[in-house]
C-alpha cells in the first residue's frame, strides 16, 4: 500500500507536465528496461541503442553536472545531469561527447546534448536514460514520465518452474507437485522490445502478479529502485541478487501448497498494458502416512 | 670642512650607492633559478633496477609511465580504457574485464580484485565505483571485500583516506564510510537552489572532509572529525559555479586545500584560515605544490589555442612569479623537492628549481 501515494504523485506530476517530456533519443531503440539485470545488478534506467543517434534533453531543465572527455573517468562514461521541476533529475549516460560547456546553465526540451556513444562501461553503442527522484532518494522508471509509445507486443512467459529440495520441475497445465509443502516459484519471462521487428530484444516487464488459489500473494512493480541499508531494492524490498536467477529468470519467492490441488496464476504486464497470464494446477500427492507400514 | 659640505657629500654618496644597487643588484638568496634538468620520451624504458629515487606516475594522452626523479622510465604502457595511478601503484582499467588488476610502478602484479568498475587507489586498499555509477565497494590488499554500498543516486565523486571513504552524489548527499562499512557521517545539502556534491576530498589523516556543494550558490564546505563523526565547521561561498568534475585536493605537505572554479584556482591556507584565488587564463589542466621551494605551479590551457602555459606562484600571492608558455600544452605537472616535471607531446621534461 505504501506504493500507492507516491505512484499517484508521480502520475500527478506526469499529468501536470503533459507535453513537457519527450523521448531523449532520436530513433533510438529501447534495449534494456528499468530494473533489468545489467552488470550483475539492476539497470538504474533504460538503455537505447542507435548508431550516431542524437540525444536530447527530455524536458527543460538546469544543467547541474556533466562529465565530458578529458574529465576524470566515470563508469557512466560521458554524461549529463539535468534538474527539472518537481524534484526530478534526468541523467543521460554513455554519450560519445558532451555538447555542453562551462557557460551553458540550462536547456530547453529537445536540446541537443550529444550523440549515442558507448563511453564508460556501456556494452556497445548505448545511451542510458535515468530519472532520479531527489526526495525519495530513488531511481524511477522513466516510462512513468515519458510519453506513451506504441507497443502491441505482449510479454512472454517462457516457463514457470518450481524448485523443491534442490530439484527444479517445469510446471505445466496440470503439475504433479509432490508432497504438500513449500517450493520456490521461478518464472522465466520478458517483454519483447516493440521497436526491433523480428529481432528479439528482451526487456524487463512492468509488473508481475502471482495468485495462488485466486488470492494475490505477490506483486512486483518495476517502478522504483531505492537505497535501503546499503543496497538498492526494487519495489521497496527486492534485491537484484535475490530476484534474478538469470537474465530472464526471476525468483518470485516461496509458495506453500496444502493437500488439495490449487491453481497458480502468473500475470505479466508491460508498460503499454499488454499482458499475458498463465495458469497451472498444482496437484499435491497424498502425504505419506507415517503410521502406515511398508 | 663646513658641516653643509659634509652633508652634501654624504648625500651624494648615498645617492650613488642607490643608483649602483639599482643597476647592479645583488642576490638576496630568495630569487628563483629554473634550469633544465633532463628530457626523455615517455616510452624510453630503462630496465635497470631502480634505486631509492622518488618515482612519479604520469599520464599524457593515451600513454602513462612511471619515471624516477633522474629521468629513468621504469614502466610505460598504453591506456586501455582509463588508468588510475598513484606513485606506488596503478590500475589500467579495461571496460570488458570483470577483474580490477593492481600493478606496481614496474608493471609487476600486486593483486586482482574481483570487481568491475573504476578503482580509486588507497594506501593499503582500493575503492571501486561499479558500472552502474551508484555502487561503491572497498577491498583490502588481500582482495577481500570489506564493504559494498549501493546508493539511490549517481555518485559524482569519491575520495579515500586511511580508513574513511567519502562518497558524494548527484542529489546533494555525502556519506563518510569507515573501513568496516559503517556510515560514520551523512550530510544532505539543501542550501543551494540545486543541491549537488560536485567534488569531495579527505585529508591524509581522515580528520577533515572538504566538499564543493550545490549550484546557486556554490560553496566549499569543510567538515571536521569529532567523537560523533563529522561536523560542518566552515563554508566559503563561491562567486561562480562549476558544473563538472573539478580539482579539489588537500595538499597536506603544504597545509593547503586547493579547488577549481570556472576561472580560478582557490587556495585555503588551513593553519591561518586565509583564502585566496589565482585567476587562470584558461582551463586548469594540472596543479602541484612544492613546499621545499614554496611554490604553487599550475598548467592551464590558453583560450583558442592548443598551447598551454605553466605559471608559478607563491601560494599566498595572486601575482605569478614566472610564466612559461609551451606548445601543445602539458597534461603533466609534478613538483617535488625542487624538481618540476611537465610534458610536451611524448616527452617528459624536468627542471630544477632553486632559490638564491
Amino acid at each position: 500500500m505504501a506504493r500507492i501515494p507516491w505512484v499517484a504523485a508521480l502520475w500527478m506530476f506526469c499529468i501536470a507536465s503533459v507535453g513537457a517530456w519527450q523521448w531523449p533519443v532520436d530513433g533510438g531503440v529501447l534495449v534494456t528496461g528499468f530494473a533489468q539485470l545489467h552488470h550483475d545488478g539492476f539497470s538504474r534506467g533504460v538503455l537505447f541503442a542507435g548508431d550516431d543517434a542524437v540525444v536530447r534533453s527530455a524536458a527543460a531543465g538546469e544543467v547541474v553536472f556533466f562529465l565530458a572527455p578529458g574529465h576524470r573517468a566515470h563508469p557512466l562514461g560521458n554524461f549529463v545531469a539535468l534538474s527539472h521541476d518537481g524534484g526530478f533529475r534526468s541523467v543521460y549516460t554513455g554519450l560519445e561527447d558532451v555538447e555542453l560547456s562551462d557557460g551553458v546553465t540550462s536547456v530547453v526540451a529537445g536540446e541537443r546534448l550529444g550523440i549515442v556513444g558507448g563511453s564508460g562501461f556501456a556494452r556497445g553503442r548505448r545511451v542510458g536514460f535515468q530519472i532520479i527522484d531527489e526526495e525519495l532518494d530513488a531511481f524511477v522508471n522513466p516510462m512513468l514520465i515519458l510519453p506513451p509509445r506504441e507497443d502491441r507486443r505482449s510479454p512472454v512467459i517462457v516457463s514457470i518452474l518450481l524448485e523443491r529440495d534442490g530439484q527444479t520441475i517445469a510446471a505445466s497445465a496440470v503439475t504433479s507437485y509432490g508432497p504438500p509443502g513449500a517450493a520456490r516459484l521461478l518464472v522465466e519471462t520478458f517483454d519483447p522490445s516493440a521497436e526491433t521487428g523480428t529481432t528479439l530484444v528482451p526487456l524487463a516487464p512492468y509488473e508481475i502478479v502471482v495468485e495462488l488459489e485466486g488470492r494475490e500473494i505477490r506483486r512486483i512493480t518495476f517502478e522504483t529502485l531505492q537505497a535501503r541499508d546499503g543496497s538498492v531494492v526494487l519495489a521497496g524490498r527486492y534485491r537484484a541478487d535475490a530476484l534474478y536467477r538469470g537474465e530472464r529468470l526471476l525468483d518470485l519467492g516461496e509458495i506453500v501448497v496444502g493437500e488439495r490441488p490449487v491453481p497458480l496464476a502468473v500475470t505479466v504486464r508491460d508498460f503499454a498494458g499488454n499482458r499475458v497470464r498463465r495458469t497451472v494446477s498444482l496437484n499435491p500427492t497424498a502425504a505419506a502416512d507415517p503410521q502406515a507400514g511398508p | 670642512m663646513p658641516r653643509r659640505t659634509r652633508l652634501r657629500r654624504t648625500g651624494l654618496l648615498i645617492a650613488l650607492l642607490a643608483v649602483y644597487l639599482v643597476l647592479f643588484p645583488r642576490g638576496t638568496g630568495i630569487e628563483l633559478q629554473v634550469s633544465p634538468a633532463w628530457i626523455t620520451r615517455i616510452d624510453d624504458v630503462d630496465p635497470s633496477p631502480p634505486g631509492n629515487e622518488a618515482v612519479f606516475a604520469v599520464q599524457t594522452g593515451d600513454r602513462f609511465a612511471f619515471i624516477t626523479a633522474t629521468g629513468r622510465v621504469l614502466h610505460h604502457d598504453e591506456v586501455l580504457h582509463a588508468v588510475v595511478m598513484r606513485d606506488d601503484r596503478f590500475s589500467n582499467v579495461s571496460a570488458v574485464s570483470a577483474v580490477t588488476v593492481i600493478q606496481d610502478p614496474r608493471g609487476g602484479f600486486l593483486g586482482a580484485i574481483p570487481a568491475e568498475g573504476y578503482p580509486l587507489l588507497g594506501n593499503r586498499h582500493t575503492v571501486v565505483l561499479h558500472p552502474d555509477g551508484a555502487t561503491v565497494s572497498r577491498w583490502n590488499d588481500a582482495a577481500d571485500n570489506q564493504w559494498t554500498h549501493a546508493f539511490g543516486s549517481v555518485v559524482t565523486d569519491i575520495a579515500t583516506g586511511e580508513e574513511l571513504t567519502v562518497v558524494g552524489r548527484l542529489d546533494g548527499r555525502l556519506s563518510v564510510i569507515d573501513a568496516r562499512g559503517e556510515m560514520v557521517f551523512e550530510y544532505r545539502s539543501r542550501a543551494g537552489r540545486f543541491p549537488l556534491v560536485v567534488s569531495v576530498a579527505i585529508d591524509e589523516h581522515d580528520q577533515t572532509v572538504a566538499a564543493l556543494l550545490d549550484i546557486e550558490p556554490q560553496r566549499l564546505a569543510l567538515f571536521a572529525r569529532n567523537e560523533e563523526g563529522f561536523v560542518l565547521v566552515s563554508e566559503i561561498s563561491m562567486p561562480s559555479a562549476i558544473r563538472r568534475p573539478g580539482m579539489l585536493r588537500f595538499q597536506d605537505n603544504a597545509g593547503l586545500l586547493l579547488w577549481e572554479q570556472t576561472d580560478a584556482l582557490h587556495l585555503l591556507h588551513r593553519e591561518r584560515g586565509h583564502h585566496n584565488a589565482i585567476e587562470l587564463p584558461g582551463a586548469l589542466r594540472a596543479a602541484a605544490v612544492d613546499p621545499s621551494v614554496a611554490l604553487l605551479g599550475v598548467v592551464t590551457a590558453l583560450s583558442d589555442s592548443p598551447d598551454g602555459v605553466l605559471i608559478l606562484h607563491h601560494p599566498g600571492s595572486a601575482t605569478p612569479v614566472m610564466q612559461l608558455p609551451f606548445p601543445g600544452g602539458s597534461e603533466v605537472l609534478r613538483m617535488q623537492d625542487g624538481l618540476l616535471l611537465i610534458s610536451s607531446g611524448p616527452h617528459l621534461i624536468a627542471y630544477r628549481i632553486e632559490r638564491g
